[in-house]
């Protein structure tokens, strides 16, 4: 599996099959026929492609793990329930985007706490990166402090690289509000990082 | 792109990696045949009998109204009596709280032992006559130091400051705390009826965070919170919070280098309308403002101010405390400040006009080897008032004699441990000598 939002167009990905013109409007519904298997082939293609990216994009978001996968398998099922109402033009990954910060969201609103601690991670126990380390973890953890709506402009703007315009759209604000949240994001971020003693 | 943006870039990267491409579970859509992880609606639209939706409407609405009414019940500010008003000042308040200090954390990283301690890791509130423990509380998770404390006239409603210190970072290898001043403080009251304490969760209509440095002070009649937060290069502000009904009424200064700052005990007079807010702190002088809360405006600079200079030889009271009549600010003055070399330090209590600033009288002065080795002597001179009657002509005090801190009255300048206004039974005696020497915070 490869792939990272921060490194695809969002036109790219594998070609929408049409459904059939007969096809049923739920493709899961009267089992596999053929527009649904289309659907499916098309979707897992689409998953294995930008799976990991949007679990890493969720993850920093959520800050756990589980959830993150959650909320991108969430996804990746909506959009097979939608894929025949999608049009051909479509910009599949920009939805799966906003179906994510949106799964996101509902996970933040429904915990009403902050995002729980992350799992150790795979890194290399060397001494001489315990202080690097630290120095991450500072930024990282200063970023969960931030309210949900800045952590999102934060991780779509500096790890997903996404324009302005791309960001508001994920987010389903403006441009301008982009602008300003990720400006108040870094400002608070700024300040708390000097904070840390 | 900045240095910060780069930063965070790098470390965003760095940070999602914990999510390995061998970790990502593979897509269950709907329509597999094994169980799926995630739960699609199947089969589309979920359809309800029309029966169903004036039934769920009407339980809806119904459950609006329900929490509607169980909120107006519950938090205080949203209806006049679920926030009564006690007595206000008569005498000696019935329970007393204070802060105790306390780890936090202790963490072992690469072999060296840390601990993150706390000033009101623990609050107890005891009665003031038998010194029976009424309750013993600590901040509600994630927060875990009482920062701020304050308490009504008789004794019977305390506020509580709660802050979030120090969060440990993200991952636990190794165990890193940061001490953190942005998580906004949450306040509690704790109201004592008939010898048992119900904890309130206040919703106050402000937001402070602990990096404003908030301080806090109850009116005498339990009704109205002051908090006075922001200086150090911001504006000063002092909010009058009414409990009842949410009320605020703002003072504010332009950008000051002073944190201003609201005593735990005697900030406010008897009748609930001098407020005394510490502005300056230096050891020639201390500056406090008194505002005047029925006046109009919202102005700090509308408030009197008053220069408290330090006696000859002495440094100015850290703290001042009014006398509920209004008259005087009484404050402990000691020469610590100009390190004697024989170890002898000097002081006394000093009474200042609240009219003009002037200082009046020096009362119960007190000498202290601070090298004295006898069992329980030597140590730290404490010279605190923790009570006054209406004119300030009759103290309760912590006060230094023959190199210990005793708890006694003094009356006129005359000091003894006896006294009507003292716990006349000896457990009540002890304990609050006992929280007096070493809470961090006591309110009375």
């Amino acid at each position: 599996m490869e792939g990272d939002i921060a490194h695809l167009p969002d036109s790219t990905g594998p070609p929408r099959p049409r459904p059939a013109a007969d096809a049923p409007g739920r493709p899961a519904e009267g089992g596999a026929g053929t527009a649904s298997t289309a659907a499916s082939h098309a979707v897992t293609a689409l998953y294995r492609s930008h799976a990991l990216g949007l679990t890493r994009l969720a993850f920093l978001m959520l800050g756990d793990r589980h959830a993150a996968e959650d909320v991108v398998q969430e996804a990746f099922c909506g959009l097979f329930r939608a894929w025949d109402r999608l049009p051909d033009d479509a910009n599949v990954l920009g939805y799966l985007r906003v179906s994510v910060v949106n799964g996101c969201r509902s996970v933040l609103r429904r915990s009403r706490r902050a995002p729980r601690a992350l799992a150790a991670p795979p890194a290399p126990s060397a001494e001489a990166d315990v202080l690097v380390g630290e120095e991450k973890r500072a930024a990282v953890a200063a970023l969960r402090r931030l309210p949900p709506r800045q952590r999102e402009a934060l991780v779509l703007r500096y790890f997903a690289d996404l324009p302005e315009s791309e960001t508001a759209k994920a987010m389903g604000v403006s441009r301008g509000t982009v602008k300003s949240t990720t400006a108040r994001g870094l400002a608070a971020l700024g300040r708390m990082l000097r904070e840390v003693p | 792109m900045t240095a910060l943006e780069e930063r965070l870039r790098g470390e965003l990267r760095a940070e999602s990696e914990i999510i390995t491409p061998e970790s990502i579970a593979p897509l269950r859509l709907p329509g597999d045949t094994d169980h799926v992880p995630c739960l699609p609606r199947r089969g589309g639209a979920r359809h309800w009998p029309e029966w169903v939706k004036p039934l769920a409407a009407a339980v809806a609405a119904g459950a609006v109204i329900a929490g509607t009414f169980a909120i107006a019940h519950a938090l205080p500010g949203t209806r006049q009596q679920s926030w009564s008003p006690t007595p206000g000042y008569a005498g000696v308040p019935c329970y007393y709280a204070y802060t105790l200090q306390g780890d936090i954390f202790d963490y072992t990283s690469h072999g060296t032992e840390y601990g993150a301690s706390v000033t009101g890791r623990y609050l107890r509130i005891r009665a003031t006559d038998s010194g029976k423990l009424i309750t013993v509380l600590a901040p509600p998770k994630p927060y875990n130091n009482f920062q701020t404390i304050s308490a009504d006239a008789t004794g019977t409603v305390f506020v509580l400051g709660a802050m979030h210190d120090w969060q440990r970072y993200a991952n636990p290898r190794p165990s890193v705390f940061a001490r953190t001043q942005a998580t906004p403080m949450r306040f509690l009251a704790v109201r004592i009826t008939g010898g048992r304490a119900r904890v309130i969760s206040l919703h106050l209509p402000v937001t402070v965070t602990p990096g404003q440095g908030p301080s806090i002070a109850l009116s005498p009649d339990g009704t109205r919170l002051a908090l006075a937060y922001g200086g150090r290069g911001r504006p000063a502000v002092v909010d009058v919070i009414t409990l009842p009904d949410g009320r605020v009424r703002h003072w504010t200064s332009p950008r000051v280098p002073w944190r201003p700052l609201l005593s735990g005990r005697g900030a406010w007079t008897a009748n609930g309308r001098t407020l005394v807010l510490q502005e300056r702190y230096a050891p020639a002088s201390t500056q406090v403002r008194l505002i005047d809360t029925a006046a109009p405006g919202t102005s700090l600079a509308a408030g009197k101010l008053l220069v408290l200079r330090a006696p000859v030889g002495e440094s100015a009271p850290p703290w001042a405390f009014i006398t509920p009549d209004g008259t005087k600010l009484i404050g402990g003055t000691n020469g610590a400040q100009f390190r004697p070399r024989n170890g002898i330090e000097r002081g006394a209590l000093s009474v200042y006009s609240a009219r003009t600033g002037a200082l009046l009288q020096r009362l119960a002065r007190w000498k202290w080897n601070e090298n004295d080795t006898r069992p329980g002597h030597g140590g730290a001179p404490q010279d605190q008032v923790a009570w006054s009657n209406p004119s300030g002509s009759q103290l309760i005090v912590l006060h230094p004699v023959d190199d210990r801190n005793i708890l006694g009255l003094l009356t006129d300048g005359a000091f003894r441990t006896a006294g009507p206004s003292l716990p006349r039974q000896p457990a009540g005696y002890q304990e609050l000598q006992n929280a007096l020497r070493t809470g961090t915070q006591l309110v009375w």
